[in-house]
């Protein structure tokens, strides 16, 4: 495991590098982690998903987009584009660190979409393993937001100026806009890598994903693996999520 | 426009901890001090709504140096071993962080910060290591006072309505009772449920004439002390001064400070409720380098 802070001198992200364990692969693995309490919640998991992942082969990086984690920046400050721009560097970091040519992306709920929407800007992508998307954004927020109000309370209202908080980070007005307008299902480019689609329970934005994707030239593949994500429950939101049978399910499916 | 901090990743310890350490821009203080971010909990070294990074990040444009970083077993540091309880490794961990920065960066005093659990062993550290000079703890070890229950307590005893719903039958104590003894036997980790992971450290309040013994050892060392209660342990404070009240037979008034906001959740979530933890501790580190007049109290 190799830590360390790459990027622009004026915005470092933060990221850990994992080396491959022999015989190596010739494709790299970028993970992108989901924001705010899902990324509290996913880290370890997608810790143990990079350990894996270099036991049969494959060189990781994991990383946190600016304004999350250990990278620099503030939430306030965050917008869609920002963190593409993120994850393209790490993606063009995991390629000069590990000297590879071809990439895949792991994404975990919004990094899922991050992840698609990266892939679809690039040409070295074989893969992207879509983990329990955001689907649509608005009602990302919705449950976001839902987590710490109380129950069957209306949405506090945009006001356009003030950042609100979601679980505990702060929502700008600027970035609820950029994930109200997210719908992953819509058609995007023609030269999408494959896909692999992983939820932990069935949810008619997972259906509609996986409908949407069927219907397009690009091989996708949809497994059902029950896994605790349970990610609207606020009850949930001190656990830890360690699945393993979705840890291995994205090892056997890079492999 | 480059961050007014500069960080690095650093690993020390015989179980090689991974951390981050959070230096002013112009390179390590020549203060000699430090402040240190534990674990709370599961949570890794960003802590809870990424508190630990906001606070280390707005003590170095003030000359501060910060570490966070993962106890053996959490985030990215590996587990142990030798098989050690928690309660012990965890000491034994941030002794190893404050020797690695007295080795490398020259530093003579610390400051241990953490939430809850972190509190907990915070303390507990600071009492084990003469080098702690302060110590900033997050819902806190508190104890009843009679205050606390009258407040608690009186509202439903004059209530009317809740003596008549009693004594009619209406109010049916069965489920409390229930929900009682089921809390009592919810055991720290969830079997059956290989997807989630809670905490092994059950959080465990030690009788409070053993805190007090403790507070008194620290105060005789002129620690100082900063207290931030929020409302999210109503079960252990109520009201203001009930830290005052608590530890009364004690002479902490020049060395602590105390806080307590009612609106606050206990990880300080809220997005104002984060800045006063921030900024109360940017104002409290910045005010420990001159001597404390008074007993400071101030509330939310």
């Amino acid at each position: 495991m190799n830590p360390f802070f790459f990027g622009r001198s004026e915005r470092p992200l933060f990221g850990i590098y994992h080396a491959p364990k022999p015989p190596e692969r010739g494709t790299g693995v970028l993970i992108c982690p989901p924001i705010g309490q899902e990324y509290m919640r996913t880290h370890r998991a997608l810790r143990q998903l990079a350990l894996q992942l270099t036991k049969v082969g494959f060189p990781v990086l994991r990383f946190d987009y600016s304004g999350v984690g250990d990278s620099s920046g503030l939430d306030t400050e965050a917008s869609l584009d920002r963190w593409l721009d993120d994850t393209a560097t790490a993606a063009d970091e995991l390629k000069d660190t590990a000297g590879v040519k071809r990439i895949a992306l792991v994404g975990i709920r919004l990094g899922a979409a991050l992840a698609l929407r990266a892939a679809e800007r690039r040409t070295d992508v074989d893969s992207v393993v879509l983990w329990d998307p955001v689907v649509r954004g608005g009602d990302y927020v919705g449950e976001m937001i839902r987590l710490n109000a109380p129950p069957g309370s209306a949405l506090p209202p945009d006001d356009g100026r003030s950042p609100m908080g979601m679980a505990g980070f702060a929502l700008t007005p600027a970035l609820r806009r950029d994930l109200e307008q997210l719908d992953l299902a819509a058609a995007g480019p023609a030269h999408r890598p494959r896909l692999f689609l992983i939820v932990s329970e069935e949810r008619a934005e997972y259906l509609r994903l996986r409908d949407g994707l069927a219907g397009l030239a690009t091989p996708s593949t949809y497994q059902h693996i029950p896994a605790g994500g349970e990610w609207a429950a606020a009850e949930r939101l001190g656990a830890a999520l360690l699945p393993h049978a979705i840890i291995q399910g994205i090892v056997s499916d890079l492999s | 426009m480059p961050p007014d901090y500069r960080e690095k990743t650093v690993r020390f310890g015989a179980a090689s901890l991974f951390g981050i350490l959070t230096e002013p821009p112009a390179g390590p203080p020549a203060t000699g001090r430090a402040v240190i971010l534990r674990n709370s909990g599961l949570l890794h070294r960003v802590g809870p709504s990424r508190l630990h990074v906001q606070v280390a990040r707005r003590l170095a444009p003030h000359g501060f140096s910060a570490l966070r970083f993962d106890f053996s077993g959490i985030g990215d540091s590996e587990a142990r071993r030798d098989g050690l309880a928690f309660e012990q490794s965890a000491v034994l961990e941030v002794k190893d962080a404050m020797d690695y920065l007295a080795s490398a960066k020259g530093v003579k005093e610390f400051t241990l910060w953490g939430l809850c659990s972190g509190a907990d062993a915070a303390f507990l550290s600071a009492v084990a290591d003469p080098r702690v000079t302060g110590v900033i703890q997050l819902d806190a070890w508190i104890y009843h006072t009679w205050r606390y229950k009258v407040r608690r307590y009186a509202p439903r005893l004059v209530n009317f309505k809740s003596w008549k719903n009693l004594l009619t039958g209406k109010t049916y104590v069965g489920p409390y009772l229930r929900r009682l003894a089921r809390r009592r036997s919810t055991p720290e980790t969830e079997p059956g449920n290989e997807n989630l992971a809670v905490s092994h450290y059950a959080r465990a309040f030690p009788p409070k004439a053993k805190v007090e013994e403790m507070l008194r050892t620290l105060l005789e060392r002129r620690v100082r002390l900063l207290y931030l209660f929020s409302g999210g342990q109503a079960e252990h404070i109520n009201y203001a001064n009930q830290f005052w009240d608590c530890f009364s037979s004690l002479d902490a008034g020049a060395l602590v400070t105390v806080k307590y906001d009612p609106t606050a959740d206990h990880i300080f979530s809220g997005l104002a409720h984060q800045e006063l933890v921030v900024a109360s501790t940017v104002a409290w580190a910045l005010a420990s380098t001159t001597p404390v007049a008074t007993k400071s109290l101030v509330t939310a």
